[in-house]
């Protein structure tokens, strides 16, 4: 055998030795990645089934995010504070601000923070305006949403939200505020459940309707339990639900920490095409402010200047201390 | 064919060129990382949990941070985020390697090292080995030491100390890619500082509060976990197995259908869970046990965010897990403050409690004062205790019992002593 013959037979050898060895590396690699990420993994196969429902989402994020169990407690010096209020009859109901403006504010529907973000930051016009930050998920043609932020992120909550009131030709009426005090953060921050996650949760507990969209889904603050020296708040991935066959806006909320659904009977529906189906201020959060401070009477009715209709949402004020001890 | 100079230059080229890719492709695959993943995979995988996932790193985590300033040190901590956790994230980033003994059985050069000017030291409750400390800091260091206390000195490179106070050993490992600024940035966003002093007890380094220290209250929701969930998750392999109930005086017995495994549920809320399906080879090592530990306790599916690793219990293989807050344990009288796994030759078993801390809520008291570690011990020796014989100090939270669900504890800050192997709270012990 001479050695060109020999050498052919090696590159032979070598070659066939070289796609083998590939094959396997390729599929440690493979391996490798589903390790690391296990549990994106497991979410687009789920998500793949919710694409299989009909449920579209818009762009959902894997990114690692930390949060922490804050605490804080209703401001009841708001009546000392609505004194140097201007052009507007405001009154405290229940530790919330009640105001009537003396002048409408002529917003843009697609805008209106535009106008607003000046009109809030004056003291004047708002007492801690400057706490307060646009929320556009929960803002609809009847109602302009602010909300006080912890630690960056919104606080989803009545006793933390401005809201102001829009009527039908597109002027602002007057206002709720709810101000939170003496934030505190309890415990040192920790890991949170990706946004993915949480909207893989909520379709796993069978709380996403075929046919349906996801439209937001916003890391916030909810309240969790209250206790005799304050309120605790949770990291929340608050999600909003687009349902094909109804025309408002549901929303959910999945305890961050522990990727367990939030229950409270509220549905809110905010906002449709139409200004005709309003919503109720009261009903998007049920903040149950410690019931020795408020008797959270009928959510101070604030809202029923523009409101039309009322969702069953009574119960939801007592719902939030008992959501703590679910099964994990 | 003609077999021409070029073609003979280019089927050397060829066979050369395949023959270092096979070598290259050969070497990339026996040092590929998912060799060893996979098999890590397969005991983590079982347990499904709704929760953030926690690895093994975020339960075996020092407890506490010494930072020594020149002559003086302090027990730093970080109350918005995590100090441990963040100083563990940064050692791993720098590589480390030759690890050399530089001291041996000697008490003195020890806390030499242990009080290092300038630096940092990282402090575990128990030893933990070489090989756990490699795939936490994700370092390959050669070694089979035990570690109590990881210390670096934070204003010159590479120096880099792993202590062990059990034999008073003290090893030196190169450090290249460090990027102390980092750490010093921990000290300086450090928001508690309590002076210590850095003394030995009974071969283990205690903190010396020289004088009389004020430490905060904290309180916690507690939730009740049912026995459903145990059920499932630890007697049920599918859901048509099939687990035979027994109610006695104490509590509720639960058998799966084999008999291999028990769970008994006492009425106090605190559970023994015991797994015969598996023997054990009771010579496994400190880190295979701490790992099998960590697993299992993983798929009790209880809250584990303030669990850390505490003790190791020689003469049983047993691992005790510990609540913390803010780098000080938590203790109660009647054992439902642990997570405790033993493996023995023939069954595992691991008790537990169904009231578990859950949600933090705030606390009207403001800070308690505790006597400094001098003034408790005198009064401990007042009160005939021999503190010879005390094998442990350290400042602690006692845990009240409950048997309430959704009620709130408050935890008190204490001092707590190992006197006799158990820990006692400095009250319970005077009286």
């Amino acid at each position: 055998m001479d050695f060109r013959r020999i050498e052919v037979i090696f590159i032979v050898v070598f070659a066939i030795l070289n796609a083998y060895l590939f094959g396997s590396y390729w599929q440690y690699q493979l391996e490798a990645g589903t390790t690391s990420s296990s549990n994106s993994s497991e979410n687009s196969t789920i998500l793949k089934e919710m694409r299989n429902d009909q449920i579209t989402y818009m762009p959902l994020s894997n990114k690692k995010m930390n949060g922490y169990y804050a605490s804080a407690t209703v401001d009841t010096s708001l009546k000392d504070n609505i004194k140097r209020l201007t052009d507007q009859s405001a009154r405290v109901v229940d530790n919330y601000v009640e105001s009537t403006l003396n002048e409408e504010l002529t917003v843009d529907p697609k805008q209106p923070q535009k106008v607003l973000n000046t009109f809030v930051k004056n003291r004047y016009n708002i007492v801690y305006g400057s706490e307060y930050q646009y929320n556009p998920n929960l803002s609809t043609n009847v109602q302009v949403v602010y909300t006080q932020m912890i630690d960056g992120h919104p606080v989803y909550s009545k006793a933390g939200k401005l809201t102001f009131y829009v009527n039908a030709s597109n002027e602002v009426t007057g206002y709720t505020q709810g101000h939170l005090v003496n934030e505190k953060q309890l415990r040192e921050k920790s890991e949170l459940i990706s946004q993915t996650r949480a909207v893989t949760w909520l379709y796993q507990y069978n709380e996403i309707q075929n046919d349906s969209k996801v439209e937001w889904a916003d890391l916030g603050y909810t309240n969790l339990l209250t206790t005799d020296n304050g309120v605790v708040y949770v990291p929340t991935w608050v999600i909003g639900i687009k349902s094909k066959s109804s025309t408002g806006i549901q929303v959910k909320r999945i305890n961050a920490f522990s990727g367990v659904l939030i229950k409270k009977d509220h549905e809110v529906t905010t906002e449709s095409s139409t200004q005709a189906s309003g919503s109720t201020a009261a009903s998007d959060d049920s903040s149950s402010v410690s019931s020795t401070e408020t008797s959270e009477s009928e959510a101070t009715s604030a809202s029923s200047d523009v409101s039309s209709t009322t969702s069953s949402t009574s119960s939801a004020t007592t719902e939030a201390t008992t959501s703590t001890s679910t099964t994990y | 064919m003609k077999d021409t100079k070029t073609r003979k230059i280019v089927r050397h080229v060829i066979l050369l060129i395949l023959a270092l890719t096979s070598i290259v492709l050969s070497w990339v695959i026996w040092t590929n990382p998912a060799r060893y993943e996979r098999a890590k995979q397969v005991s983590s995988e079982k347990v499904q949990s709704n929760q953030v996932n926690r690895d093994k790193g975020d339960v075996i985590l020092p407890t506490q941070v010494i930072y020594t300033k020149g002559e003086q040190q302090e027990l730093i901590n970080n109350s918005k985020s995590s100090l441990p956790k963040a100083a563990v994230k940064e050692i791993s980033s720098w590589k480390l390697s030759n690890i050399t003994r530089v001291s041996r059985g000697n008490k003195e050069r020890f806390l030499d090292y242990a009080t290092l000017s300038h630096s940092l030291m990282l402090k575990y409750p128990s030893n933990i080995t070489g090989k756990i400390f490699n795939s936490i800091y994700d370092q390959k260091l050669n070694t089979n030491a035990e570690i109590s206390q990881i210390v670096v000195n934070v204003n010159k490179p590479n120096e880099f100390f792993l202590l062990n106070d059990a034999t008073y050993d003290v090893y030196q490992a190169k450090a290249s890619k460090q990027d102390l600024k980092q750490l010093r940035k921990l000290i300086k966003q450090s928001d508690s500082q309590y002076k210590v002093k850095e003394t030995i007890m009974n071969h283990n380094l205690i903190n010396d509060y020289q004088t009389a220290i004020k430490v905060p209250y904290y309180s916690f929701s507690v939730n009740k976990e049912s026995s459903s969930v145990f059920t499932a998750n630890l007697l049920t392999n599918t859901d048509a197995d099939s687990i035979d109930t027994k109610k006695t005086k104490d509590g509720t017995e639960y058998v799966s259908n084999d008999t291999t495994k028990r769970l008994l549920i006492k009425n106090n809320g605190f559970v023994a869970f015991n797994n015969a399906s598996k023997a054990n080879d009771t010579e496994e090592s400190l880190k295979r046990n701490l790992e099998l530990s960590f697993y299992q306790m993983k798929q009790l599916g209880v809250q584990v965010d303030n669990m850390r690793y505490f003790n190791f219990h020689e003469n049983n293989h047993e691992i005790e897990f510990r609540d913390f807050v803010e780098g000080f344990p938590i203790f109660n009288a009647d054992g439902l403050d642990t997570i405790k796994v033993a493996h023995q030759a023939k069954q595992t078993t691991t008790s537990f409690s169904i009231y578990n801390l859950d949600v933090p809520v705030p606390t009207s008291k403001s800070d308690k004062e505790l006597p400094s570690t001098q003034d408790m011990l005198d009064e401990l020796k007042y009160s005939g205790i021999n503190t010879d014989k005390i094998e442990d100090i350290d400042i602690g939270y006692e845990r009240p019992s409950t048997t309430k669900a959704n009620s709130t504890v408050e935890l008190e800050p204490t001092w707590f002593i190992k006197y006799h192997g158990d820990w006692t709270s400095y009250r319970d012990l005077v009286s």
